[in-house]
């Protein structure tokens, strides 16, 4: 039983050393030419025009994490679709409890006026 | 009122439970009360306890059998299942009277002695506090419930020493008090469960009905050491609340506590409990020889050794401390050769001069406006006379250097029976191992006689010391203080005579009451000697004597002669050893609190800062030194925290591997 | 769905509707009203679950598995439950008007503290990984948001953040081993699982699942914060709100308990190499230690309380440990009652610190209760009289909880491990003694003015007094409400 499991070990010791070797050559060996180029951070081919530390709205973050919240519920939803016609009745309550509970939290995040610039 | 008495068995649940009405009242509305109102109840919950106790007493004497009463299941889980009962047998029918009877007389001189104090109803709330407590640790059948009044007294004696007086000392006092005595409670609680382990019971009467009823058993129990571990371990919580080597270092600083506290807790009740728990259980520890001769060790030692460092200590208050140390390692000697009676005995005598004593220093000390400080003394034997005569008395007990007073009949037949104590294992059979105990016993005894006369010197018959117009203003403190000095002084004289042995002329009345609970056919019985028990009476008594008249005269008029001794020579470094308590204290200090104290910032830094941020640091250069990547290694403490998470999963991990490999 | 299932999830369906209907008044009543209005509704929605809990138990006759095996609704989850409520009661109690002066919104805190409860409840009657996974999110994530619930504060920020990020950090050990568990076995229920792994077909996979049990595990030592994995306590414990904090240590270690529990009971049969027993022993040793004698050189009382919570996380170990030694007839009321005068202890304890704190300042080093015996004669023995308890003195619920324990440990042979929590126990009156030599500690020459405090920290540090000195002197008591 214990031998069977050797070769893996071989196996991880030489992919390990091998992946270290690779880096450290490539950091002794590697030529290293520092240009005004190669350390300006990379934006799709376009030239940076501006500071990637600039701040955004929080309310994107708030959006955006809405928008993951309610994206999700459809991955729940889909799967639900497809099959309910062989569940019992059950499967609409509880879906529509669901949606009920996220209906809530809807309303609770218009009334505080999340989606309200300023 | 006839039927009453007669059935006074129903009633005996009040005998505890008068203090602590007496608590609840004071406690609750004391602070509204008028003074006279609290003194009043503080005083007579106890009297009246006294009196049921002393019914008891009478009830117990007239029929010869033990009032017991049940009230069925407190609580069961797990097998274990406790009732609540009381019981007042000849053993705790003594003790109820000793507690109710000295505690009434302490509550009584309070009155006096704690005038003019603002919390005065906390006081008496507290001290009845501690005498339901104490009759509940004696009066309980069973374990659980001694414990509970051992917890209790203790939680009150720390209530007493560190809650009266507001400043930090008085309060570490209280602590040290109450942590010392834990670590004996540890040995206790262990050895209560290994009870209950092997004899499936915490009812005293069961647990000797068990050792009667299965001998197979026992005897496999006492051959494998079973016996040995749980009394032994018991014994280690009586060093705690006895004060016995090596737990002994809380009395001397609980003397913080007010002059009444120090004579009712720290003399003549609660201190006694670990002499009363090896009563209590006294079939038990007489099956395992080791314990036995381990308490006798530890007894003798602590006798004489307590008895060295009270010949030089200044404060009246720690002599006396010293001293009750010493003498409870006398009774510990009784204990150990199976003289429980005599052990009992001397607990009782002791109760009575030694409350005396510190009732009468506590009147010395409110006289001299709270000195206490016995060379800042001198002279008083002209301004209090009456303060005078009774430690007089007490000093006469306490020495036993008076034929027929108290002290003198128990210290007596505790060191004949430690002459006659025949045993001896391991590296001490073969050796006359009475003789030599008694011989320790007889040092002590001197020790005992000098410091005896040494304070009475220092404090009354020495050219006072005092400044004229303080020594003017001593007086006599109150009425009610003096009256409780002088039925002490009764109590310490005769006190002792329901025990006069049979050599001196008596039946010892006591010792035969006693049988009844402590097998009249183990060792201690009533066997004649020849002429032995006199010679070593002669002995003792003349030697007393002599250390006695020594001490008077050494420091009865000035103390140049030990002044000058201590001031050079080996008679300084002797001096500097006893009066700074062999250094145990300091020892202990770095011993132990610094030690703990150390070790837990070492321990945090070790695992905290060292390791983690160590390996943070230590991966982050190995990674630097690898790959070269030069990035910065974050040190933040989520990144350590996380690690640690990380390196704990992977020593699980490690060890599941290993585990499973192994097999 | 039929009346049996109803009236299972009767618990849950309260909370959660109780927990809606508060968000929704937060959202539409205006300020003033609206938090008188929240926290009634919220008090009368877990007394609501506390009474229907109750009849559960006292109708409970036969575990009831619901919804085909992923609930659970048997005594040890419905003790379990009650617990957590009373504990989540208190806290309540002790919010009114406090809450305002942490947060602005009242009805998110006790929306989030239903929320919390409710994933709590769920947790201990919860019997498959994925039941029990969703139900520690839930609890997890109200409880993360509760930490940082003072937005004000540096402190609570930098608390919920860590709580948030090595919370997660363990998850992701959690999750790895069910899918560890699974990949051996191929089964999400508890009872399934067991079954699986003790079956001879699965033997080759068997170190597989048990690989993945211990990964669950350490998920669960990281909840109860136990030694190796104890390091957030001190910190977010300190940096939370007195409040959230008394809601951690006790609701939220008590669900973590109960689950660690039920996985231990279901599975550690199924180690037949033992591991589980002896990991679980080395890390209740380490726990008591560690906790006791780091709680020995704190200064600040949050943390004093948050290393002694460490320990008492042992000596509850110990008690699992000892009811694990007989798994034919496992004894778990010690481990119920002690949860339970736990629970009491640290709530009352929190309700002094809370109620003593001066102008929103909260009560962090021994100076702030210097004297404090003195300037609310009621709070300071309270106060006195539960850190007696934690210490275990007698006549306290806290002393009879220990006795338990310990008599439990004697009683299955586990010398050692009791020796070694009576010892540390030891140690543990030192620091508990300190704070009360502090509490009663007078300054020369000053004079401490009195002052006078809500009545709701009144009443629920007298409620956990009564309950505390009660159960200490009538223990049988404690054992018929749980059982």
């Amino acid at each position: 039983m214990k031998e069977n499991y050797f070769p893996i070990l071989i196996y991880s010791i030489v992919v390990i050393g091998l992946a270290l070797s690779f880096l450290m050559m490539a950091q002794y060996f590697g030529p290293r030419r520092k240009s005004k180029q190669k350390l300006e951070p990379y934006e799709c081919g376009v030239e940076p025009f501006d500071s990637h530390r600039r701040k955004f709205h929080v309310k994107f973050y708030l959006i955006a994490t809405f928008f993951i919240l309610f994206d999700i519920e459809t991955v729940f939803l889909i799967p639900w679709a497809v099959t309910f016609k062989e569940m019992s009745m059950i499967a609409v309550f509880e879906m529509f409890f669901f949606l009920f509970i996220l209906g809530i939290g809807l309303i609770y995040i218009l009334k505080k006026r999340v989606f309200d610039w300023d | 009122m006839i039927h009453f008495i007669d059935n006074i068995e129903n009633y005996i649940y009040l005998i505890p439970l008068l203090p602590l009405i007496g608590f609840v009242i004071n406690g609750l509305i004391g602070k509204n009360l008028p003074r006279g109102i609290v003194y009043f109840i503080g005083c007579i919950s106890i009297f009246a306890s006294f009196v049921l106790s002393a019914l008891a007493l009478w009830k117990v004497i007239d029929t010869g059998n033990a009032l017991e009463i049940a009230y069925g299941s407190w609580f069961h889980s797990g097998g274990l299942n406790v009732s609540i009962g009381l019981k007042v047998d000849q053993l705790s029918a003594v003790m109820i009277n000793i507690v109710s009877g000295v505690g009434f007389l302490i509550h009584f001189y309070s009155i006096g002695y704690m005038k003019g104090d603002e919390g005065i109803y906390k006081f008496f709330a507290y001290l009845n506090l501690f005498c339901f407590a104490m009759l509940v640790l004696v009066m309980g059948d069973n374990l659980l419930l001694l414990f509970l009044g051992w917890e209790g007294v203790g939680l009150c004696s720390y209530l007493l020493i560190g809650f009266w007086y507001k400043n930090k000392d008085y309060a570490d006092a209280g602590k040290k008090a109450f942590i010392v005595n834990r670590i004996g409670d540890f040995g206790f609680l262990i050895g209560i469960f290994l009870i209950f382990q092997y004899f499936g019971t915490l009812n005293i009467a069961g647990i000797q009905e068990f050792l009667v009823k299965h001998p197979g058993e026992v005897k496999l129990l006492i051959e494998g050491g079973v016996i040995t571990i749980i009394t032994l371990l018991l014994f280690v919580g009586a060093t705690g609340k006895s004060a016995q080597i090596p737990l002994y270092v809380w009395l001397p600083d609980a003397m913080a506590g007010p002059t009444p506290v120090s004579a009712l807790i720290h003399a003549a009740t609660m201190v006694t409990a670990g002499v009363y728990m090896i009563g209590r259980l006294h079939f038990l520890f007489s099956l395992s020889e080791v314990t036995m001769l381990i308490i006798l060790i530890v007894g003798a030692v602590t006798a004489l050794y307590s008895g060295t460092i009270a010949i030089t200590q200044k404060d009246i208050k720690k002599v006396l401390a010293y001293s009750t140390i010493s003498q409870l390692g006398y009774m510990f000697m009784a204990m150990s050769v199976g003289a429980f009676s005599v052990g009992i005995f001397h607990l009782m005598t002791h109760a009575f001069f030694k409350a005396l004593l510190f009732l009468s220093a506590g009147s010395v000390i409110i006289a001299c406006h709270h000195e206490q400080d016995m060379t800042k003394m001198g002279g008083l034997s002209k301004r209090l006379p009456v303060t005078h005569i009774a430690m007089f008395i007490g000093m006469l007990a306490l020495s036993g250097t008076v034929p027929y007073i108290s002290g003198f009949l128990s210290k007596d037949l505790i060191l004949e029976k430690v002459f006659l104590f025949e045993g001896g294992l391991g590296v001490l059979s073969g050796l006359p191992v009475g003789k030599i105990f008694w011989g320790v016993g007889l040092i002590t005894a001197l020790f005992t006689a000098f410091y005896s006369f040494r304070l009475m010197g220092m404090t009354f018959w020495a050219k006072t010391r005092m400044k004229d117009e303080d020594y003017h203003h001593v007086k006599e403190p109150s009425k009610a203080m003096s009256t409780v000095l002088i039925l002490l002084a009764v109590l310490s004289i005769v006190g002792g005579w329901v025990g006069i042995p049979e050599i001196l002329g008596g039946n010892n009345p006591f010792h035969s009451f006693l049988s009844k609970v402590f097998d009249p056919t183990s060792a201690h019985g009533e066997v004649h000697h020849g002429n032995t028990p006199y010679i070593l009476m002669g002995v003792s008594t003349s030697l007393g004597i002599i250390l006695a008249i020594i001490a008077a005269f050494m420091y009865g008029k000035n103390w140049s002669f030990p002044e000058r001794f201590t001031q050079k020579g080996i008679g300084k470094l002797l001096h500097r050893l006893s009066y700074n308590k062999y250094y145990i204290d300091e020892l202990y200090e770095v011993l132990f609190v610094k030690t703990i104290m150390k070790g837990s910032r070492l321990l945090w830094k070790w695992v905290d800062a060292f390791i983690i941020d160590g390996l943070v640091n230590g991966t982050g250069r190995l990674a630097q030194l690898i790959a070269k990547l030069g990035q910065n290694v974050q040190t933040g403490n989520v990144n350590t925290y996380a690690l640690s998470i990380v390196l704990g999963v992977m020593a699980l991990l490690t060890w599941f591997m290993i585990a499973t490999y192994n097999n | 769905m039929n009346i049996t299932t109803l009236n299972g999830i009767l618990p849950i369906l309260i909370l959660t509707g109780v927990g809606l209907l508060v968000l929704l008044v937060e959202a539409f009543i205006e300020r003033d009203r609206e938090r008188r209005f929240a926290f009634i509704l919220s008090l009368a929605g877990i007394i609501a679950t506390l009474v229907s809990l109750f009849s559960q138990l006292v109708h409970h006759d036969a575990d009831l598995l619901l919804f085909g095996g992923a609930l659970i609704v048997d005594h040890t989850g419905l003790a379990f439950s009650i617990i957590i409520c009373l504990g989540a009661l208190l806290v309540l109690i002790l919010s009114h008007r406090h809450v305002t002066r942490i947060h602005r919104n009242a009805g998110e805190f006790y929306s989030l503290i239903l929320f919390a409860t409710l994933g709590m409840h769920a947790l201990t009657i919860s019997n498959d990984m994925m039941t029990f996974f969703v139900s520690l999110e839930v609890m997890s994530v109200a409880v993360y948001i509760l930490a940082g619930v003072n937005r004000k504060s540096l402190k609570s920020n930098e608390s919920a953040l860590k709580y948030l990020i090595l919370g997660a950090f363990s998850t992701a050990f959690l999750l790895l081993g069910i899918a560890f568990v699974y990949g051996a076995t191929g089964q999400m229920g508890f009872m399934e699982i067991k079954e699986a792994l003790l079956s001879e077909a699965n033997a080759p996979f068997q170190s597989v699942g048990i690989l993945g049990l211990i990964l669950i595990m350490v998920g669960f030592i990281f909840k109860i914060g136990a030694f190796p994995f104890q390091q957030w306590v001190p910190d977010v414990y300190e940096g939370a709100p007195s409040i959230v904090t008394a809601f951690m240590a006790t609701c939220v270690k008590t669900a973590a308990f109960a689950i660690l529990l039920r996985g231990l009971f279901t599975f550690f049969q199924a180690d037949e190499s033992g591991f589980l027993m002896s990991a679980l022993t080395v890390i209740t040793v380490l726990t008591m230690i560690f906790g006791n004698f780091m709680a020995l050189i704190q200064s600040n009382i949050k943390r004093l309380i948050a290393y002694s919570g460490i320990a008492h996380t042992g000596y509850i170990l110990l008690a699992i440990l000892a009811a694990l030694s007989d798994p034919a007839k496992p004894d778990i009321t010690p481990i119920l009652f002690y949860l339970l005068v736990y629970t009491l202890m640290t709530v009352g304890a929190f309700a002094v610190l809370i109620g003593a704190s001066r102008g929103g300042e909260e009560v962090e080093t021994f100076e702030d209760i210097r004297g404090l015996g003195y300037k609310h004669k009621l709070l300071g023995l309270f106060m006195a009289f539960f850190f007696f308890s934690l210490a275990g003195i007698p006549s306290t619920a806290g002393f009879m909880g220990k006795f338990f324990i310990f008599k439990a440990a004697i009683s299955k042979e586990l010398y050692a491990l009791a020796v070694i929590g009576i010892l540390t126990a030891v140690v543990s009156v030192y620091y508990y003694l300190k704070i009360v030599v502090y509490l009663y500690l007078k300054e020369e020459n000053r004079r401490y003015e009195k002052y006078s405090i809500q009545w709701n920290y009144l009443l629920a540090s007298f409620l956990t007094f009564l309950l505390v000195l009660f159960l200490g002197i009538f223990p049988q008591f404690g054992f018929k409400l749980l059982k």
